[in-house]
């Protein structure tokens, strides 16, 4: 197809030459490709320019910094890649001899260097003839060894062994070093001799060579090197080459020579620097030699520890059941300092014989030792040990102590917390403290009672570590008993001890309502001083009637009370007590209670989980609320946690405020760079914020700010103080259209000056405080557009409170008080109200209580709104209907209404940014005048009907987009039927995708059997390799075979028109007939695959797109009706 | 979750810590009493030598308390600015091999761009001196099996300058890495696996570090010895955004942002899966595609190991709310979230981890590994490695993870290990 494509390229360009520079540009301009699949295609692209058009290609490169270079270098570095894999052989071959016949045609050395570094990739024996007159380049000679290397064939060993003696200089060493990586043996005699030298580059790369091709016969040149170097660490890398050759040499299978080396070393390197040198020594010597335990046995009692420990290090994989015993005699023969080598050596392995030797050094005097056994013995033993630590801990100090606490907290095992605690009543009061700890940190709820009888101890430390212990410890079981234990308790450390430990007793709750009721009870017979006690442990456990008892008490409850129960409200389950406690912040008159009730109000924000724009309006409330100018600046500080666009509206609105303008900034910037935000407002906020800002943020600020989106962005609807752009509502739209000047402009004034007494602005809030009906409107329409605005509904007791926002002069988006449950409100905010065909109702409750804030986030595009409702989604992308015409599909552009609705309502904070809305599709003259009609024009999908949710119009393209485990994705059809008919339409195909376009489709069943369907295709992906010719793109499904081969690339739009006519349907896919079908015999015979297809009988339905789960894009979609 | 103070207590107190104590407190060990007749430190300090004092070599200059006494760079500004930051006499050297032969030194301090990482570290293992290198480890797979074998060869301690395995809060986690290894092996999520690491989880994956297509080649500073800082890459014309801060960019030298925190961000994962001893055993990319010269950004990289756990990289950062670690049982969000009811006390029944050795000076004097050492920081590494490679071939990858190598492609062994350019060579 493609060919086809270049093909008319040459017959309208008519010269070849011209041809292939085209193509050559065309492939560049394509340079580089966004994914693995677009490069794949890009590359058969390359493919497709042939050897010559390639090399046409390379030889544009005029080296770096010319215009053409970078993607020329992507388009040779994707195609040597590309022709790696498996099964592109014969492009293989193409690109090295494209590279060899490119090469001689560069200028630049870079360019050079760049092409033949791709024989590092595609090299083979088909390269080696080429790269050989480059070893001797001094330049080249780096890129051309470096690819001799990695073709490792006996060709290219050949090629760098004969250009030894030609090359000098840099290009000799690239040689030698080649060599070396390599393993060329037959190499090694040439070395030898070039290995002696006086010029230390050189001897290095010689040494390094011959240690990896590790040829006996460099023995002598080798282990003179390095007795020259004396062993040490110097310039020509003797001594390590040495031991890499002899390492090479094992390897190889050469035992003896690296058993001589090994020995030699451990002999001549005996001074303390050279330890590594000797470590060296004894891994050959242990490596290549049979009697690997006597030597490091004897090493691990070396007097330099580096060498013990390397020597242990060794030893680990040879430590068995059978030489254990030789090893725990050592350990009793060295000095401590190789003690503690062997015993952490022993903890690494699973050597259980070892244990009792072990243990015996936990009793050592040295406490290295002691801690070393006692970890080795529980990596070995785990639970095994437990009972001698136990014991142990009775005679150790408390640095011992706790090494076996840390011992026993991460040994394994079942009986652990049993042992544990039956130790604890004969145990020393230190050992007690840690035995209780133990049970404490693994919440051992078994062991409830062995702590709880601690709590009358007679010593004072394990008493409180077993009250500090009880929450951890404590289950359900022990609740009645820990009543008890709490009002009894007689100071408040302990008081909180049993608190907590029944909270925690309570927490993981079957029954909350009946455990609140057991509370209740509980504490209606608790002595008077312990009954706050209870409030927090009421919190606990949440609930309507424990929120209800903890405010009464605070309501009617003395100072102390009042404390109690703020501290229990601020610690609510669920953050729960929010709404009580910024009420009683709002109510209280008692500064310091105030300030107490915001901080609580505060700490449970921080310890729950709201939405950003959530969060943000809680900060809010608490910002209103509190006079203390600490907790302003802490709550300032918290906006940044509140990343939101109204989280910079809040912020901005600081940033003069001397007190909190330093902490606004900071939030206001983290917040900006955060997110992705653009438009003028944005930019403004950051350069007023960033003197205030340290030096990094200010330049992320600049970088910020140069990466911006150009646009307006969101602009303020509402200026604060007056209704500057907004108007009263005449009518509706309709009504408006009909009106003739003059009468509209008198209605306007009319229902303007209306507007004024029932809308006040008031300390930049906007209250609806009227009785009527009479919406406020924007002066300006918008089409596509975001905006944000807060509401609120202000409690008049009523329970009336109604509001929305009109959406193109239409209702709404609805807002109402949800305890309406008569009016079906319980169902939430955010819903499409007057929806009758399209989802109505929001997908969940996200609305604060009456008197409460909310922030909406309305998204509008083509015929669809999406609604976020205080950071939550609530509407999702629903198509908005036409309340006033339900004949017709939304209004393209109207105005924005804030509706009144009788109740009062506050807005605030409202901001809208308009969008780019697509230009509808219109027919042309010619199918205005042939009697085409529009189906589908980019901006509604109010001619369709079937799943209008996985379908939707995104840029003016009706796309499908099939949810995850929602099966295809589902079909759409037209409204009307149509019996004989010619669609046009325009489709993208996605890699792989599968559609199909239905015909005389009846609504229900499967389509392509029910009705007919013409399969819409990617048929050139890999997966259908194996269809049948009737499943090809444009045939009747199942029945009738359309030609294959004439679809755009996936990625490009294709034209399609399908003309049906009785029993005859003809597809023409961009302007070729792949199918010209008749049914007649199909009617009477049964189609191809053998299946049932009443569809085939049908004589009109619905026409239609029948998903098959994957992502498919039209446009511009009409119909003539033949009938 | 919140640990019980007891629990931290106990946590924080490692038993090598301890020993550490233990030694200061019996006696003061200088090194020349541990390691022989070396150097004489002024006090029992160990002491310590900078390669590469350029960016992040400076940030070396405090670590551990351990004084500098040699640093050493192949621009000469950079060498001048920091001797006068350090004083004290410093010395100052642009051959590193010099360095190596000091007596005075006993830890060698690597922070030179990773491309030099694999030599020196080698070379210092052979000059007997211990080594502390910069992140990632090495370049290439083949330096880092060289490095890990030539450190145990001449029994070297090596620490990679990473730490998320043992303290630090783990970034987005907002937790350490310590209680998440216990949720891990205590089996509440179930097995196998998925860790997501991207901006949703709290990784940055610093896109800002991408290379420059086409630079036109520019003079050489007077004060850069710049055929030496290229070193073993092979020979490109200078461009300043080759080098010094911004060499991350260049596929010769580094590998962008992945390369960057790929290490940081993945070793805590292998220690956690309980993976330090091998590796994935599948890469798969979804990127643009990769100038041979500049790297790029990517969208995902996605490892997969032989029993099905998975590390996603997401550079999009496009998904929200999905958890860090997800398995059958359970999953794990930022801020030790779960969906695992009362997981706190669930989890306190099972055993702690095993102690990490958290301190180089204590791993140089009492000769144990450190927690990050050549074996498991090579793994780690490697992962890194797994995905450049993946990455300049824009393909998926099949890797062996024991005998270290790709399955059935030729291309992507052979980018494994570049040769180096004359005479540098590992």
């Amino acid at each position: 197809m493609k060919k086809i494509y270049f093909l008319s390229v040459v017959t309208l360009l008519q010269t070849a030459a011209f041809a292939q520079d085209t193509k050559v540009a065309a492939v560049l301009a394509q340079m580089p490709a966004s994914n693995a699949a677009t490069l794949k295609k890009d590359m058969s692209s390359v493919a497709e320019l042939g050897e010559d058009g390639f090399i046409t290609l390379i030889s544009g490169l005029k080296g770096p910094g010319t215009p053409t270079n970078a993607s020329i270098e992507y388009t040779v570095g994707g195609f040597t890649a590309y022709v790696t894999q498996t099964g592109n052989e014969s492009l293989r071959k193409m690109s090295v001899d494209a590279y060899i016949k490119a090469l001689p045609k560069l200028a630049d050395r870079q360019s050079k260097q760049f092409i033949i570094s791709q024989f590092d990739l595609v090299g083979r024996d088909d390269a080696v003839a080429c790269l050989k007159d480059y070893l001797t380049d001094n330049d080249l000679a780096d890129a051309a060894s470096r690819a001799l290397v990695k073709i490792n064939s006996p060709a290219s060993k050949t090629a760098l062994l004969t250009a030894l003696p030609k090359a000098s200089g840099a290009a000799k060493l690239s040689v030698i070093e080649a060599l070396g990586n390599a393993r060329y043996k037959a190499a090694a005699k040439s070395i030898n001799a070039l290995a002696k030298t006086d010029d230390a580059a050189q001897a290095k790369v010689c040494y390094y060579a011959l240690s990896q091709i590790a040829d006996p016969s460099s023995e002598m040149v080798m282990s003179t090197a390095a007795a020259k170097s004396g062993y040490k660490y110097e310039s020509t890398n003797a001594t390590k080459s040495y031991l890499v050759y002899a390492e090479q040499l094992l390897k190889n299978g050469n035992k003896l020579v690296a058993q001589k080396i090994g020995t030699n070393l451990i002999a001549k390197a005996k001074a303390a620097n050279l330890v590594n040198v000797r470590i060296n020594g004894l891994k050959l010597l242990v490596e290549a030699s049979a009697n690997k335990q006597a030597l490091l046995l004897a090493a691990a009692g070396d007097a330099d520890p580096e060498y013990r420990a390397a020597a242990l290090r060794y030893a680990l994989p040879y430590v068995t059941a059978a030489t254990v015993p030789a090893w725990t005699k050592k350990l009793a023969m060295v000095k401590d300092d190789a003690k503690v080598d062997i015993l952490y050596m022993l903890g690494q392995t699973s050597a259980k014989t070892a244990l009792p030797a072990i243990l015996a050094q936990a009793k050592s005097k040295n406490a290295l030792v002691r801690s070393t056994a006692i970890n080795a013995a529980v990596n070995i033993g785990q639970e095994q040990v437990l009972g001698s630590l136990i014991k142990l801990m009775n005679t150790s100090d408390s640095d011992g102590i706790d090494v076996i606490v840390d011992a026993i907290n991460r040994m394994k095992g079942t009986g652990i917390a049993q042992q544990v605690a039956a130790a604890i009543p004969t145990a020393k009061e230190s050992a007690q403290v840690a035995l209780i700890g133990i049970l404490d940190s693994r919440a051992a709820g078994d062991q409830f009672s062995a702590v709880y009888a601690q709590l009358k101890s007679n010593n004072p430390r394990t008493r409180s570590a077993a009250f500090s212990a009880l929450r951890r410890v404590s289950t359900k079981q022990n609740t009645a008993q820990l009543f008890t234990l709490l009002n009894q308790t007689t100071n408040s450390d302990d008081e909180e001890a049993a608190q907590n430990a029944v909270i925690a007793s309570l927490t993981p709750a079957d029954n909350s309502a009946q455990q609140v009721d057991i509370v209740l009870g509980q504490m209606t017979s608790a002595p008077e001083s312990k009954k706050s006690a209870y409030y927090k442990i009421l919190g606990s456990l949440g609930g309507d009637k424990a929120l209800k008892t903890v405010t009464e008490a605070y309501n009617s409850g003395n100072a102390d009370t009042k404390k109690a129960a703020l501290a229990a409200l601020a610690v609510w389950a669920n953050g729960g007590a929010t709404h009580e406690l910024i009420k009683i912040a709002r109510q209280e008159k008692d500064a310091d209670l105030v300030k107490m009730a915001v901080g609580s109000y505060l700490n449970a924000i921080d310890q729950n989980t709201y939405t950003p724009e959530q969060h943000l309006l809680m900060l809010r409330e608490a910002m209103a609320a509190t006079k203390d100018i600490d907790q302003k600046k802490r709550i300032m500080r918290s906006v940044e946690q509140a990343k939101c666009f109204d989280a910079i509206i809040f912020a901005g609105k600081y940033l003069d405020d001397a007190d909190l303008k330093q902490g606004a900034a900071n939030s206001l910037v983290k917040v900006v760079l955060a997110g992705e935000y653009d438009g003028d407002l944005i930019k403004g906020f950051l350069n007023k914020a960033k003197p205030l800002v340290g030096n990094r943020q200010q330049q992320a600020i600049d970088k910020y700010i140069a990466a911006m989106k150009p646009g307006e962005g969101f602009v303020s609807m509402f200026n604060g103080v007056d209704l500057t752009g907004w108007k009263g509502l005449v009518d509706d739209p309709i009504k408006r259209a009909k009106m003739d000047a003059k009468t509209l402009a008198a209605k306007q004034e009319k229902a303007d000056a209306e507007a004024k007494v029932d809308w006040k602005p008031v300390n930049g809030e906007l209250f609806f405080e009227g009785k009527g009906f009479q919406n406020l409107c924007t002066v300006k329409k918008y089409g596509d557009f975001e905006m944000y605005v807060d509401w609120k509904i202000i409690d008049d007791h009523k329970g009336q409170g109604d509001a929305g926002i009109y959406l193109r002069g239409s209702p709404q988006v609805q807002i109402w008080d949800t305890t309406r449950h008569s009016a079906g409100a319980q169902v939430g905010s955010g819903g499409l109200y007057n929806n009758q065909v399209h989802e109505s109702k929001p997908l969940k409750v996200a609305d604060n209580k009456l008197d409460e804030w909310n922030t909406f986030h309305i998204i509008m595009k083509a015929d669809r709104v999406t609604v976020y409702l205080n950071g939550q989604l609530v509407t999702d992308n629903v198509i908005l209907e036409n309340y006033w015409d339900r004949k017709q599909p939304i209004f393209p552009i109207e105005q924005i209404e804030l509706q009144a609705h009788g109740s009062p309502v506050a807005y605030r904070d409202l901001y809208v940014k308009e969008l780019p809305q697509p230009k509808p599709f219109e027919l042309s003259d010619e199918e205005k005048k042939d009697g085409f009609k529009v189906l589908f024009d980019g901006t509604n999908m109010f001619n369709w009907i079937g799943n209008t949710v996985d379908y939707t119009t995104e840029d003016g393209n009706l796309v499908i987009h099939p949810r995850p485990g929602k099966g295809n994705g589902g079909n759409l059809y037209t409204k009307q039927e149509y019996s004989d008919f010619v669609f046009r339409f325009e489709f993208k195909l996605t890699p792989g995708a599968n559609n199909g376009l239905g015909i005389r489709a009846p609504l229900e069943g499967d389509a392509a059997y029910t009705g007919m369907e013409l399969q819409i295709l990617d048929n050139e992906a890999p997966q259908y390799k194996d269809l049948h010719v009737y499943q090809y793109h444009g045939s009747v499904y199942g029945t009738i075979p359309a030609k294959r081969g004439y679809l755009k690339p996936v990625g490009e739009w294709n034209y399609e028109e399908v003309i049906v006519k009785g029993p005859k349907i003809k597809v023409i896919l961009n302007g070729t007939v792949i199918n010209d079908a008749d049914i007649t015999e199909a009617r009477k015979n049964g189609a191809a695959d053998g299946k049932p297809h009443p569809g085939l009988q049908r004589d009109s339905g619905h026409i239609g797109f029948l998903g098959h789960g994957d992502v498919v894009y039209f446009r511009n979609i009409r119909v003539k009706d033949l009938k | 979750m919140s640990l019980s103070k007891k629990e931290n207590q106990n946590s924080r107190r490692d038993f090598i810590k301890k020993s550490a104590v233990g030694v200061a407190a019996f006696s003061i060990v200088p090194r020349y009493v541990l390691g022989g007749t070396k150097y004489l430190a002024p006090s029992d300090k160990l002491t310590k030598a900078i390669v590469g004092v350029g960016g992040m070599g400076r940030n070396h200059i405090p670590y551990e308390d351990t004084p500098v006494v040699a640093i050493c760079d192949v621009d000469k500004k950079h060498l001048s600015d920091v001797a006068a930051m350090i004083g004290n006499g410093v010395k100052t050297f642009s051959d590193y091999r010099e360095v190596l032969q000091l007596p005075e030194v006993d830890i060698v301090h690597i922070a030179t761009p990773p491309h030099w990482h694999g030599i020196i570290s080698v070379d210092a293992a052979n000059a007997g001196k211990d080594v502390w290198c910069e992140k990632p480890m090495t370049h290439t797979i083949g330096e880092g099996k060289r490095v890990k074998e030539a450190i145990q060869a001449n029994g070297r301690m090596f620490r990679i300058n990473t730490w998320f395995r043992y303290k630090d809060v783990f970034y987005g986690m907002g937790t350490p890495a310590r209680p998440i290894k216990k949720l891990v092996d205590s089996g509440l999520l179930g097995w196998p696996l998925k860790v997501r690491v991207g901006k949703y989880t709290g990784f940055d994956w610093k896109f800002y570090w991408v290379g420059k297509e086409n630079l036109e080649p520019q003079p050489v500073p007077p004060e850069l010895d710049y055929d030496t800082w290229l070193g073993p890459a092979q020979y490109k014309p200078y461009h300043p955004h080759r080098v010094h801060q911004t060499f991350r960019g260049y596929w010769d030298y580094d590998g962008g942002g992945l390369s960057d925190m790929g290490q940081h961000y993945m070793d805590p994962v292998q220690y956690f899966l309980g993976k330090d001893d091998t590796n994935p055993i599948s890469v798969e990319v979804d990127a643009p595609q990769q100038h041979t010269d500049a790297v790029g950004t990517w969208r995902r990289i996605t490892y997969t190991y032989a029993d099905g756990c998975q590390i996603i990289l997401d550079g999009e950062g496009k998904d929200t709310n999905v958890p860090y670690i997800e398995g059958p049982k359970g999953k794990l969000y930022p801020g030790f979230k779960s969906d695992i009811p009362d997981l706190e006390r669930k989890l306190a029944a099972f055993p702690d981890p095993p102690p990490q050795m958290t301190s180089f000076v204590d791993s140089v004097k009492t000769r144990q590994k450190f927690t990050l050492n050549e074996e498991n920081a090579f793994r780690s590494c490697t992962i890194v490695n797994m995905g450049l490679i993946a990455l300049k071939l824009n393909r998926s990858l099949k890797f062996d993870p024991v005998k270290l190598e790709f399955i059935d492609d030729e291309a992507a062994n052979r980018l494994m290990n570049p040769s180096m350019r004359e005479p540098y060579s590992i």
